[in-house]
């Protein structure tokens, strides 16, 4: 039993070592083809990636299940510190969101699990990054929407386990701190608060005090849905009591109301014209984006880097609140979106509905966020080629209102190198139109019989890259035959020469290079023509090696040889019966067949070039 | 003379080890002080630190042992003024961030009025290079409030000395 169990662990320990290379950086596409819980760990590790990949409702790429092995795995990936807290967060909270509910409860079980571990490990008193993520565990719990929990039967243990090791006094300072506060919230949820019956006049008393920690709690916490209710319209007031606009506190049932309704208070922007945005500078990262081609497969990749983390990676979700501002008129200060509906915030916001982004390659998930698509194909990326930067015009309702712009380059893709058939075979003919939309940056547009292939290179990678029609090698010559093994010598006699081996035959002619028309359009900049002509080229293919000559024939083996043979006549003399005989002698080798001569590599086609300035 | 070390000597032996190691370990004990502009010194050894604007008076002791920072916060105005107090952190050199709540819910701070908060927790490395390598380190504490309605945002640098 124990050896099973020890070959048992080594099989599981192996399956690491047997799984698939993932590869970094990782797209949400590329996750979704994977679609296994290693990946998802893999992708969420990396910077700026979109925990929207966990939401099963999303409309953009996203994991298929959240399977037992998924969820455990990204539980794992977050208490070990692969995945940070931010986006493994927002990973459950999404995930929650879209899962059956008969599948909420044991996410809380193993949440909760791992958290009663964590909290239990003395090492959470001096190590700042499990500290971090018990309060995530705990904040995720605690925050959760009424009526998702866990299984009663598991999360009673582990409460009453926190309670004991609270009484024992058995806990650290920090792991006291994280136990008490989610045991408090857990009286909540059975309707006290420091033992005493939650009602009207608790709320009232809490709010006179602008307590709104704890009215946060009721409001999220209580299980009756009017004394949250309650908890809520308190919280609303203390905001309004406190809000910097004029207009929200001479309206103050009004907007109440409306908090309560919508959870947020959105101008109506019909009724406040758009007088000017910006986006928030200092809020800003500056961005670049970096264009991966797979030329052949007509796709590409968009990546991101950033100048303080100059290593690829995906391209980040946008969320504008606090980072797109607005003026509008008849409004009092500046305004920004409009945040979570949880937070009750009477302050006048523009609706995420009413924004929108001129980029193809964006679009608006239901939470309000821009993503963006990072596997697309080929043709949408040629355009930008064109362009110095990366913009993302934004529109207030319909109305241009600010503009973000990022860096913009392209990865060198591969050489766009054209073969002919088979062995031999000549290269196609190509029609090649060099563009160049930018001082930068060169598009190049092969048409051949193989089909239209398109690659940006940028000027500073010209020198590397090359566009050309090859004609394929020639076929290798047939090897000459084996000669043919001497025939064996009988009893004393010598064995017969092997054959000759026959003569490699010669090597196929390399295929002739395609001929090739070039259009260089220059634009209003000037291109190095020069350089254009020396790697836009077409080429023979090499010739085919010869065939080596056969081998000859190994000679024929000596026969045997045979001993003396004597008898005594009658005077005893000896005679000799047969003299005998020494072994033949091997035969001579055949000699080998003579080497095929190489073929002729191939010529290079016509190459025209016409510029157009 | 020869001796044949079964694998229970050599465990006892292993265990030995390790416990020499760490009992050898050095404890580190820190304390932190307030670097910037306009601090007050403590008035009393060990005591609090003090920084203060025209609006609000902060006193600010970090007790390392009770993994807590005290907080009095001084509304100098003569409007209410709300701390977020569920939104406080702080954010340790090499970026990590860690959310401090007080121990007990707190709400507004009337005109002229001082709340006492105990802020938790911190996790502090005791011993070891990890330790030692905060010295020097700065902490910042990030303070969310809203003062004469206004959001503000408090920032004050705590420097941590490892002895």
């Amino acid at each position: 039993m124990r050896l099973s169990l020890i070959a048992a662990s080594i099989v599981v320990g192996m399956v690491p070592a047997c799984a698939p290379r993932l590869p970094l950086p990782m797209t949400a596409a590329e996750l979704v083809r994977h679609d296994s819980g290693p990946a998802l760990v893999v992708y969420l590790g990396q910077p700026d990636a979109s925990p929207t990949v966990c939401d099963l409702r999303a409309p953009g790429p996203h994991v298929s299940a959240f399977t037992p092995e998924i969820r455990g795995r990204l539980i794992d990936g977050f208490v070990d510190g692969r995945i940070d807290t931010a986006p493994w967060r927002r990973c459950i909270e999404v995930a929650l969101d879209g899962l059956p509910a008969a599948q909420v409860p044991s996410v809380f079980d193993d949440l909760m699990l791992a958290y009663r571990k964590l909290l239990k490990d003395s090492a959470i008193e001096t190590d700042p990054a499990r500290a971090e993520r018990v309060a995530t565990i705990q904040r995720l719990y605690l925050d959760r929407r009424p009526g998702l929990d866990g299984h009663p039967e598991v999360l009673a243990a582990i409460f009453d386990d926190l309670r004991t090791l609270l009484a024992k006094d058995a806990l650290g300072a920090v792991a006291r701190t994280f136990a008490a506060e989610v045991l408090a919230t857990v009286d909540v949820e059975h309707g006290t608060w420091q033992g005493r019956r939650v009602d009207l006049a608790m709320m009232d008393a809490l709010a006179a005090t602008g307590n709104e920690m704890t009215l946060t709690r009721f409001a999220e916490r209580l299980p009756e849905p009017d004394l949250r209710e309650q908890a809520k319209r308190r919280i609303v007031r203390l905001h309004i009591a406190l809000s910097a606009f004029d207009e929200v506190r001479t309206a103050a049932a009004a907007v109440e109301e409306a908090v309560m309704r919508e959870g947020n208070n959105p101008v109506v922007l019909a009724d406040h014209r758009l007088v000017r945005a910006w986006f928030d500078d200092s809020k800003e990262t500056i961005r670049s984006v970096r264009v991966r081609q797979r030329v052949w497969q007509h796709a590409a990749t968009l990546l991101g880097y950033t100048q303080q983390r100059p290593t690829l990676s995906v391209l980040p979700e946008l969320a504008f609140r606090g980072r797109l501002w607005a003026e509008l008129q008849s409004i009092s200060h500046p305004v920004t979106l409009c945040g979570s509906r949880r937070a009750l915030d009477p302050t006048p916001c523009i609706a995420i509905s009413s924004v929108s982004l001129d980029n193809p390659f964006t679009y608006l998930d239901e939470a309000g966020r821009f993503h963006f698509r990072d596997d697309v194909g080929e043709k949408e990326v040629v355009p930008l080629a064109a362009r110095d930067a990366f913009t993302l015009p934004v529109a207030i309702d319909g109305q241009p209102a600010a503009s973000l712009r990022w860096g913009l380059s392209y990865e060198r893709p591969e050489d766009l190198e054209l073969r002919g058939p088979g062995e031999g075979g000549r290269g196609p003919d190509l029609d090649v139109r060099v563009d160049h939309p930018n001082p930068s940056r060169y598009v190049f547009t092969v048409h051949s019989p193989l089909g239209e292939h398109v690659a940006v290179v940028e000027a500073a990678d010209l020198a590397a890259f090359h566009v050309a029609s090859r004609g394929t090698n020639g076929a290798t010559g047939w090897a000459g035959s084996a000669g043919s093994t001497g025939t064996s010598g009988s009893a004393c006699s010598n064995g017969g020469p092997g054959g000759n081996g026959g003569d490699g035959n010669n090597g196929g002619d390399g295929g002739h290079g395609g001929d090739a028309k070039v259009v260089i359009v220059c634009g209003l900049g000037p291109c190095d023509v020069d350089l254009l002509e020396r790697i836009i080229f077409s080429a023979g293919g090499d010739g085919g090696q010869g065939g080596p000559g056969g081998p000859g024939g190994p000679g024929g083996s000596g026969g045997d040889g045979r001993p003396a043979s004597t008898h005594t006549d009658g005077d005893g003399n000896p005679i000799v019966d047969d003299p005998g005989c020494a072994p033949g002698s091997p035969g001579f080798a055949g000699s080998s067949g003579v080497d095929g001569w190489p073929g002729h590599a191939g010529s290079p086609g016509r190459v025209t070039f016409e510029v157009v300035r | 003379m020869t001796h044949d070390l079964g694998i229970e000597a050599l465990a006892t032996l292993g265990v030995v080890a390790w416990l020499a190691s760490v009992g050898c370990a050095r404890h580190h004990v820190y304390d932190f002080h307030l670097t910037g502009p306009g601090i007050h010194p403590a008035v009393t050894l060990g005591g609090a630190e003090m920084v203060e604007d025209r609006d609000v008076r902060l006193e600010i002791l970090v007790d390392v042992a009770a993994a807590a920072v005290l907080l009095d916060i001084t509304n100098k105005t003569d409007e209410v003024l709300q701390v977020e107090w569920a939104a406080i952190t702080l954010t340790r050199s090499d970026g990590r961030v860690t959310s401090l709540r007080p121990d007990v819910d707190l709400g507004w701070i009337q005109p002229h009025e001082t709340i006492a908060a105990r802020l938790f927790a911190i996790a502090l490395p005791s011993s070891g290079s990890e330790a030692a390598a905060h010295e020097g380190q700065i902490f910042q504490l990030n303070l969310p409030a809203v003062v004469r309605r206004e959001p503000r945002l408090y920032h004050h640098a705590l420097r941590a000395h490892v002895h």
